[in-house]
């Protein structure tokens, strides 16, 4: 394990010094601590889209991290050649609709299929569909956009948030994420589309009695889940550059919160992103930031020696 | 060692080269039936991620005209069979090389490959090369390991690991840094880098810290963090491809970059993806490099960099300009063979001495890390502007080049 004071600030050994090497290791611990607050909200969005997928559909979408891809495709052209920088939020909600569409789409041709009767679906279907579905994205945006990386222009100018000098884009889209992540819970607790959502997330067969087609709200669900990414991708393009690769990480982080939060549950989501972006960031600052996807995978082994269904997870019943 | 002053090269060198290009001329009796029959050369670079594709596409920008200058200008090779190039994408990684390296030898039937970039995936081809026994070429991988392997199918026309840390140390010594932090990701590439900086940086007296991060990872701030604590004079930027640009933005954010000078590991800063992908924040970058546009070269580089910047709006980099070379030499040993079996041309690549698009290339057989290698000379250079062209960065060191040390 090692310490903080191994900077060349931190080995005077007079009480003054002392004191000085403490509020150094506190001013970099706090450092780590909010980044790793900022990353985990991040984690989330990405998250919340799988698992909404897989709430209502029992599907897990492996190409969640192509159409994150899109969504900050999507972004950096709005921006560089059609709203301009200063309209970035606007870009981030058209980024949003465009992966919408296009989830819904890829939803209603390819995923709709795999239900005989809407209630059978056949698991093993959606899991070729969507990874095909990746690697088709991830070369068409190879064949389009060619082996470059790109950013958008910057939302913001740098900041500080208490002792932590940060890049204005990273403070935005940790807001945006909250908003979204706020305004995603309102919507499927509040609303009665949401309510409709939580009775196919309970009950495909038994919310049919009540008129609600189900088959549509897969699409949407789909779509939703879908454009989740999307914005995802949108806020943290000028982050995490823009490239065909970018959605592999956060794509792996949300399926490791899913597994940490356990299935279905959305505030543990939240918890278990916030618990990944602080281990990793504290894990970085504390052992090593060599093994910086490591530290993901130990806490998610942990966590379900614990509890085998995750933090928020419950034993699914069978009749 | 290469020569890159034609000034230096040698009057009886000159002779000798042109005899070789002339018996490309003399051989059609020789040749026979297998007369138009085109010989197959290889280039494996990685044309995807999560290699460097962008070094890749540029590499395959220069082995396209060695194709045309040898077709056109040398007439084909043994006396009028044309050349041809077969691609293949590695990917940047060791387990795609090896598969495309075996298909471009016993599917394709290639008598050389070039490319070679990364060094993971350079070593592992390596052993693939000495079973097959085809010519492979070091482009761009610099690890020690691929010479060390002493194989007499490896050849490397590339400054290897300790040299060029023992140069960035060098540097850094002149310019009376003594803090040193080396960000590097965890391939053979930046793990190599990390030992060899720590090693000659003790040696001169530094303090070196290094931190290793993985090749995918897309949030450097908390490596970044924990050295901008450690308060280094230097910082050496070990990424490749999307992490390299990554590390300049993070850097930038945190306000860690450019109060303490970045130093680039090889020349990506001079593309114009870099400046797509990090913007105003990356200027002030210094970057390692082994040529300047404008610096003397051979007949060769003056034929080949005009046509590529014609063709592409851009000077050709190093590893551009190097496979352009490695395939004219291949071309010459071909001649000098007077075959197109691979074993023939990788004993003919270092029985004779070529020319290149530098100098000569002159291949000996010494024990350990030199082994069939030729190491160009270290610039470090600094992009001083937004979107600073190759031709207008600022020379920063050695003096030997004309660099004045100093750092805007």
């Amino acid at each position: 394990m090692r310490s903080l004071s191994s900077y060349p600030a931190n080995s005077g050994t007079s009480k003054c010094k002392q004191k000085e090497d403490e509020a150094i290791d506190l001013h970099l611990f706090s450092q780590f601590l909010i980044t790793g607050i900022i990353m985990g909200v991040l984690y989330c969005l990405m998250s919340m889209g799988i698992n909404f997928i897989y709430g209502i559909m029992k599907v897990i979408n492996w190409s969640m991290g192509e159409f994150f891809m899109i969504g900050a495709f999507t972004q950096y052209i709005l921006l560089t050649f059609l709203l301009g920088a200063d309209y970035w939020y606007v870009g981030v909600i058209l980024s949003a609709l465009v992966v919408f569409i296009l989830g819904a789409l890829v939803q209603r041709i390819l995923i709709k299929p795999m239900f005989v009767g809407i209630i059978e679906a056949k698991m093993e279907y959606a899991t070729i569909v969507t990874i095909s579905m990746a690697i088709f994205l991830r070369n068409i945006a190879v064949a389009i956009g060619g082996p470059k990386i790109y950013t958008p222009p910057d939302y913001a100018g740098p900041t500080q948030i208490l002792t932590l000098p940060l890049s204005g884009n990273r403070l935005v889209a940790f807001i945006g994420a909250l908003i979204l992540l706020g305004l995603f819970y309102y919507f499927i607790k509040k609303s009665w589309t949401g309510r409709a959502f939580q009775g196919v997330a309970q009950n495909r067969s038994g919310v049919q009695t009540a008129g609600v087609n189900v088959l549509k709200y897969d699409m949407l669900a789909f779509g939703i889940g879908t454009a989740l990414a999307g914005a995802g991708g949108a806020l943290l393009a000028p982050i995490f550059l823009v490239h065909p690769l970018c959605g592999l990480v956060p794509t792996v982080r949300g399926f490791e919160i899913i597994v940490i939060a356990g299935l279905g549950s959305i505030p543990g989501i939240l918890v278990a992103g916030l618990s990944l972006g602080i281990a990793e960031s504290l894990g970085s600052a504390f052992i090593s930031p060599s093994f910086v996807d490591i530290y993901g995978f130990i806490l998610l082994v942990i966590i379900l020696s614990i509890k085998p269904y995750g933090l928020f997870g419950k034993p699914e019943r069978e009749v | 060692m290469k020569i890159f002053r034609c000034k230096k090269i040698s009057f009886i060198f000159i002779i000798l080269i042109g005899l070789i290009f002339m018996i490309g001329g003399i051989a059609p009796s020789i040749a026979g039936a297998a007369e138009k029959k085109p010989v197959k050369i290889g280039q494996m670079s990685p044309f995807s991620t999560p290699g460097d594709p962008a070094a890749g596409k540029r590499m395959r920008w220069g082995a396209e005209l060695a194709i045309k200058y040898i077709n056109e200008e040398m007439g084909g090779v043994l006396g009028g069979r044309p050349v041809e190039l077969i691609v293949e994408d590695d990917s940047g990684t060791p387990a795609d090389g090896i598969a495309g390296y075996r298909k471009l030898v016993q599917k394709d039937g290639v008598v050389a490959v070039v490319g070679q970039y990364h060094s993971s995936v350079c070593i592992a081809v390596t052993k693939v090369a000495n079973d097959l026994g085809v010519p492979l070429f070091s482009s761009g991988a610099s690890s020690p390991k691929i010479t060390e392997s002493q194989s007499p199918y490896i050849f490397s026309i590339m400054s290897l690991t300790p040299s060029r840390a023992q140069f960035w140390v060098d540097f850094a010594k002149q310019m009376g840094w003594k803090r040193v932090a080396v960000v590097a990701e965890d391939t053979d590439y930046g793990t190599g880098f990390k030992t060899w900086v720590e090693k000659h940086g003790k040696e001169a007296g530094m303090e070196v810290k290094s931190i290793i991060f993985p090749r995918t990872i897309s949030d450097l701030t908390p490596m970044l963090l924990e050295i901008k604590a450690w308060k280094p004079e230097l910082m050496i930027n070990l990424g490749v491809g999307a992490s390299a640009y990554l590390m300049v933005k993070q850097a930038y954010d945190i306000g860690l970059f450019p109060k303490v000078p970045m130093l680039a590991s090889f020349a990506w800063p001079i593309r114009p993806e870099y400046w797509d992908a990090v913007g105003d924040k990356g200027k002030g970058i210094l970057y390692t490099s082994y040529y300047k546009p404008g610096m003397l070269t051979t007949f060769l580089g003056e034929w080949m960099s005009p046509r590529y910047k014609k063709l592409h709006n851009e000077d050709p980099t190093f590893y551009a300009l190097n496979v352009f070379g490695e395939i004219i030499v291949i071309a010459q040993a071909i001649n000098m063979a007077q075959t197109d079996d691979p074993k023939a041309i990788a004993e003919a690549l270092v029985k004779w001495p070529y020319l290149d698009w530098s100098g000569v290339v002159d291949f000996k057989e010494p024990q350990g890390m030199k082994w069939h290698n030729v190491s160009p000379p270290h610039l470090v250079l600094q992009q001083t502007k937004v979107r600073q062209e190759f031709k207008d960065s600022k020379l920063v060191w050695p003096p030997k080049f004309g660099g004045d040390g100093k750092i805007e």
